[in-house]
């Protein structure tokens, strides 16, 4: 017999989540700055650090995803260019085999208005060392807790570049320490950069941070996102890229210094190779997901978490867009239960148990929504 | 009853000596000797703390003795110059292990004190609540190293006067600690021991006082170098460590002998000289085992292609030796050593030395792919394990087999703490904390580099010691840029203070992109004022931090080597933490500024980083040189003739400079006098090549003083007249209104003036033919051929034609002095010089080691004639486009030659 209840709605997010996206110029830390909203997420951008996503503010718990961001110019001296320094948290887009400047500008900044989004664009060139013309595009959409990153790279010098992006997410969701979440895809794992490595069968994969220390890892992907989670409401912001952006070389990077005090969730994109001329356009995901002790599948706009006791699967979910109710399929080897997801909107979730479970290891549990 | 009272008394140009400290009955009573200071007595008060869960026990010392049914604490007390020297025997009178802490506490009687400084590189505030620092680890700093270590002080600081207690750098000593207890004024030193059944341990502590005018932290730290100058003593005769750092350019590539030359280049570090890791001699019983990944074919060796896993162990070896028996003295090759035993092929650790194996949580335990690039890599401790006496054996056997000049330690930092078995042995250093007892590593490579300075190459010289880090060394690297805001930043100023006066090099890449990552949207012009900018900032850094740069900055940037003699003198001198020296102007903006040596080897250095030049006085305050005369006259440095009127106030000699804009400016001591306030003394040189005269003409009240003359490096001692008849500098001189005293060097080097040595190859340089005769005995051919080697070098680099004759070596022991000849003398008890002499120009010395040394200082004339400036050239971290935009490839920056040349 299929068992299932919904949990109680924190129904501190349930208010209206149809307010229109806006978009308005502001300063942060005495930079032009750039802030996206709407009824769930206000999204500070600083396009003179790299377009850096510098604040996120989850609106239904008003609560601080990214901590303080805090810019500083110093002159060392008259005869060096000024030093430079850039809150380590957030999210911005970085080259693997370039120069790593959090300060470097993307200058030229637009901001566009559509009925049911808004966005930021930004432009630099020579990002990273290398001479391409990089433009990022932040977009908001109405009533979703995910903003679009679309980062197009164009070369426009004379030799072929072979570039690596690199999208950076340092997260604290509510000034905590955040454990992040990924599923690893079989295959070596390195950790740090001279240290060791390991043969891994795949899998969900939890760092926390007071366990491992300081450990940084490359990991081959086994998905499609990797993830922070942490603070009281146990919110959870994540990036995903497209699965053909991570095939190959791609893999996710976590790592942390005694400065950084946590651990950061990062995607390196393949590597691609873009001709004199040529460019090319990633598309990420960069979402929050509320009321999740961690997150363990993400399937569209969905979030699971779930725990296997005996023969009973608990499980847990939360979205990232309203969406109505749907059938969701969950399979482990030959076993297979369907059950309804209600309808849910961002800030809400809802958990149930399914009995029968098979002995499996929570790795091999897929939840497949219609 | 006994009583021992230590009276340290001031000379009057000494500085502030070391508190009295009077052991007693009752205790150790303590009293400040600095006027400055703002308490009047202070009793030194020993606490224990017996591990790991004990806390603090206050004992008593009654004669310098403190006993509790433990163990019996003994002192004495000696002067060291400016410290006082506390000698400590603990002794464990019980039949079981003990661990110890034994703290010595200055409690005061009174006294404000505003900052505590625990050893680590930020002062506190003091406030109400305790100042403890109770770790000796920081922020992990090297990939694979540990991290920077605090000088081991723990000082406070009122207004114008410090109080500290502290430890010898260097001492095997694997843990200390400091505080400040403000409200029961009591400041805290202490040590960690671990005290095997019935056995003592022996240990010093010091005790000084300093003042803070001239930097809080910098007094404390200059008290040690003062008093206890044996932990940074140098060898001024080891020809490796005092120039430029060759990176990588006659390892990896075959050297170039006379570009390296012209880089100043005398050292490289020979990276990974050996097949497996941890086996740096390379045995054969050890040398077949799986590699963890497959060995590439790279450059090494003075540029042979090498494939370790292709090649047999013998032949490696075989190679190895022919290597270095060709280049090894030659260019100064440091052979990579494993990092002082601090790593190990993984296998072979875990196999033969399990017990080696250090597992300290807090640093990389395991590295893959590094220093062999094939290997995997444990961190080990050679000290007390059973790897102590393989890898010691090792580099014994490595000296005797490749003879190299030396050893290049990388890692050479703290702050990884063992706790394998050895920790169970009764060997010196064990310290504990609540994890259990622990040794921490750099007791183990301060161990390493005394081996290798035990060792003699065949040349019978002690091998040389580089390391990687600020332990003991007899030459120390920081791998970071003066640029590098984040490292070097971090690392200054303790890395310094750690060093001290021995020699120091930075090594890193340009940095380009970092420093200028929106290059392209400036002019061309503006960036090359840019790095012309960054040059200069380089070279007032050197200055400053006391530091060789090498060839990734002095490539196109020619004003970095115009400088290197005087850097190379600067840090022969000795850097030293206090710059005792006011402006007036008060608070005249000199971000650079240095002092080299002590008394009389005195050199102030001041770097005015501004577009305009700024003007003042500086007041060199004597009492703060540390010499033996109350008054030092100064005397501006040019290659050019100079003067320099020096004022006397109030034990000071002030000065009246123009600090011009971008250019270092150094001021040495030359002369120290008992000279009363108010003399003038002009002091002026008369600077050539081959003979120095220095003229201080002095007007004012007479005086009767004894002379402390200046040495100058490469000259004979000073003949020394005064109104014109000769002086006995040792004997009190009677000096009037209007004396002259006149100091006159000859040169070692040379017998002729420069303009002499030029006027040999006018002809030459005006038809880029070198068609003269080098004639030298059959010992000296290696000298001669150098001279062919010199305009061959000439030819390669095009500033002489392709087809353009260079110089015949003819083998002779009956040299005639004939025009168009330069003749080679290699004969013992020969004088050493180089100078013309019957239209020839010959080079005298006493051994063949000796004239190279001539014959490279003779080049380096040369080299005003034959000009080569090494160009900007794509290299580390400086990509070629950036050049090319700025039409600087292959080209050098302009620079003005501030110092004029030598005559």
């Amino acid at each position: 017999m299929k068992r299932a209840f919904f949990a109680a709605l924190l129904c501190a997010a349930a208010q209206v989540l149809t307010a229109a996206p806006e978009a308005k110029e502001t300063t942060l830390s005495g930079q032009k700055a750039v802030v996206l909203s709407n009824a769930c997420l206000r999204a500070t951008v600083v396009p003179g650090t790299m377009g850096a996503l510098a604040g996120l503010r989850w609106l239904p718990g008003e609560s601080e995803l990214f901590g303080p961001y805090q810019y500083t110019r110093e002159t060392i001296n008259e005869l060096l260019p000024d030093k430079q320094t850039v809150t380590v948290r957030g999210n911005r887009t970085l080259f693997w085999n370039g120069t790593v400047l959090f300060h470097q500008p993307l200058g030229k900044c637009e901001i566009r208005r559509a009925k049911d989004a808004v966005s930021v664009a930004m432009t630099g060139r020579f990002i990273g060392g290398f001479p391409v013309v990089l433009t990022r595009v932040l977009t908001l959409k109405e009533g979703a807790s995910a903003i679009g990153i679309a980062v197009t790279v164009s070369n426009f010098g004379k030799e072929p570049q072979e570039i690596r992006l690199w999208e950076h997410l340092v997260a604290d969701p509510e000034g905590s320490v955040p454990d992040v979440s990924l599923i690893a895809g079989p295959g070596v794992r390195r950790l740090g950069r001279y240290q060791d490595t390991e043969k891994h069968k795949g899998g969900n994969l939890v760092v926390d941070t007071f366990r491992d220390g300081n450990l940084s890892r490359h990991i081959v992907p086994g998905a499609d996102w990797i993830a922070a989670t942490g603070g009281k409401s146990r919110l959870t912001v994540f990036l995903r890229a497209k699965k053909e952006d991570l095939a190959e070389d791609g893999f996710f990077y976590t790592w942390k210094s005694e400065t950084a005090k946590m651990h950061t969730a990062e995607i390196l994109l393949r590597r691609i190779t873009l001709e004199p001329g040529g460019n090319r356009t990633f598309e990420l995901e960069l979402g929050v997901l509320s009321g999740l002790a961690v997150l363990r599948r993400l399937q569209g706009d969905h979030g699971f978490d779930f725990k296997r006791s005996g023969g009973t699967l608990t499980w847990r979910v939360s979205v990232l867009r309203p969406v109505p109710a749907r059938k969701c399929l969950v399979s482990a080897g030959t076993w297979q239960k369907e059950f309804t997801l209600p309808a849910l909107r961002p800030g809400e979730c809802a958990g149930g148990r399914i009995t029968g479970a098979p002995d499996l290891e929570d790795d091999a549990f897929a939840f497949q929504v219609e | 009853m006994k009583r021992l009272f230590l009276a340290l008394l001031a000379a009057a140009a000494l500085p502030l000596a070391a508190a009295e400290l009077e052991i007693g009955p009752e205790g150790i009573a303590v009293t400040p000797q600095d006027p400055a200071a703002n308490w009047k007595k202070a009793a030194l008060v020993p606490y224990m703390t017996l591990g790991p869960e004990g806390k603090p026990m206050a004992l008593a010392f009654r004669n310098g003795q403190a006993e509790t049914p433990e163990l019996t604490w003994r002192v004495t007390a000696k002067k060291r110059h400016a410290l006082t020297e506390i000698s400590s025997e603990i002794e464990n009178k019980t039949q079981k292990e003990l661990w110890i802490e034994p703290e010595l506490r200055l409690v005061f009687d009174g006294g404000t004190f505003l900052r505590f400084w625990d050893g680590f590189n930020v002062v506190k505030e003091a406030g109400a609540a305790p100042l403890l620092r109770r770790t000796t680890k920081s922020k992990f700093e090297k990939n694979v190293g540990a991290s920077m270590m605090p000088f081991p002080v723990s000082a406070v600081f009122g207004k114008k006067s410090a109080v500290f207690l502290g430890g010898a750098l260097f001492d095997p000593i694997s843990f200390s600690a400091s505080g400040f207890y403000p409200e029961a004024r009591q400041l805290a030193f202490s040590f960690r021991f671990v005290l095997a059944p019935g056995k003592s341990v022996a240990f010093r502590m010091f005790l000084g006082e300093s003042g803070t005018r001239y930097g809080e932290r910098e007094g404390v730290v200059q008290k040690f170098y003062d008093s206890l100058p044996e932990l940074w003593a140098t060898d001024q005769e080891n020809p490796y460590i005092w120039g430029a750092y060759t990176h990588y350019q006659s390892w990896w590539a075959k050297p170039d002998a006379e570009l390296l030359r012209r880089r100043y280049a005398t050292i490289e570090w020979c990276y990974c000289p050996y097949r497996r890791s941890g086996d740096i001699y390379g045995y054969d019983e050890l040398s077949d085992y799986k590699m963890f990944s497959k060995p590439r074919n790279v450059p090494k060796l003075g540029g042979v292609m090498v494939d370790a896993g292709k090649m047999t162990n013998a032949d490696y070896r075989k190679l190895r030796k022919e290597r270095f028996d060709r280049f090894g003295r030659k260019f100064g090759w440091m052979f990579y050593n494993s990092c002082c035993g601090l790593w190990c092929e993984i296998t072979l650790a875990q196999k033969r030395f399990p017990d080696s194996i250090n597992d300290d949580p807090d640093v990389p335990r395991i590295l893959t792919t590094w220093s062999t690039a094939y290997d995997k890599e444990i961190r080990t401790f050679p000290y007390g394990t059973g790897y102590q006496k393989f890898y010691e054996d090792s580099v014994r056997d490595t000296a005797k087999e490749v003879d190299p000049p030396g050893f290049a330690f990388d890692c050479g930092y703290g702050g990884a703490f063992y706790r394998g078995p050895a920790v169970g042995k009764d060997i010196p250093g064990r310290a504990w904390d609540e994890k259990g007892k622990f040794i921490e590593q750099a007791l183990a490579v301060n161990r390493q580099v005394d081996l290798v300075r035990s060792l003699k190459g065949r040349d019978g010289r002690p091998l040389t010691a580089w390391v990687n880090g600020y332990l003991k060394a007899d030459r120390n690297e920081l791998e970071a840029g003066f640029r590098n805001h984040g490292r070097f930043m971090r690392n200054m100023p303790l890395w310094r203070y750690w060093v001290g006066p021995k020699p120091a090099s930075i090594s890193s890449h340009f940095m380009f992109t970092l420093l200028f990552p929106d290059w392209r949207t400036k002019t061309p012009e503006e960036l090359t004022e840019a790095l012309a900018k960054v040059a200069d900032y380089t070279m007032l850094s050197a200055f400053k931090y006391g530091m060789f740069y090498d060839f990734v900055q002095t490539n196109g940037n020619p004003v970095l080597l115009y400088v290197m003699p005087e850097l190379e003198e600067c840090i022969r001198t000795g850097w030293q933490a206090t710059v005792p020296l006011t402006t007036v102007p008060a608070g005249l903006r000199i971000p650079f500024r240095s002092r080299y040596g002590r008394g009389v080897q005195t050199i102030f250095y001041l770097g005015n980083s501004a577009p305009k030049p700024v003007s003042g006085t500086l007041r060199f305050d004597n009492a703060q040189l540390d010499g033996k005369r109350a008054v030092y006259l100064f005397l501006r440095h040019l290659r050019e003739d100079s003067s320099t009127v020096n004022k006397v106030e109030q034990g000071e000699t002030c000065v009246d400079a123009e600090l011009p804009s971008r250019t270092p400016v150094l001021f040495r001591a030359v002369a120290g006098v008992d000279c009363p306030a108010g003399t003038l003394v002009t002091v002026s040189a008369q600077r050539q090549l081959h003979k120095r005269v220095i003229t201080l003409d002095f007007k004012g009240k007479a005086f009767t003083s004894p002379l402390e003359v200046r040495e100058l490096r490469a000259f004979r001692p000073a003949e020394v007249t005064l109104d014109g008849k000769k002086a006995d500098p040792k004997a009190p001189l009677a000096f009037r209104d209007g004396s002259r005293l006149v100091l006159t060097y000859k040169s070692l080097e040379f017998r002729s003036p420069a303009s002499a040595i030029a006027s040999f190859f006018v002809g030459a340089k005006v038809r880029k033919q070198a068609e003269f005769t080098v004639c030298a005995p059959e010992e000296a051919r290696s000298q001669a051929e150098r001279f062919v080697t010199y305009f061959e070098f000439l030819k390669d680099k095009k500033v002489f034609g392709k087809n353009s004759a260079v110089p015949q070596v003819v083998i002779t022991s009956k040299p005639k002095f004939e025009k168009g000849k330069i003749l080679l003398f290699c004969r013992e008890k020969q004088v050493s010089g180089a100078g013309r002499q019957s239209g020839a120009l010959a080079v005298w010395a006493a051994s063949p080691e000796a004239l190279d040394r001539n014959i490279t200082a003779l080049f380096r004339v040369m080299d005003k004639t034959f000009v080569y400036d090494p160009p900007f050239v794509q290299t580390m971290g400086l990509p070629r486009e950036p050049l090319l935009y700025t039409k600087l490839y292959g080209k050098c920056l302009p620079y003005r030659k501030f110092w004029g040349e030598y005559k």
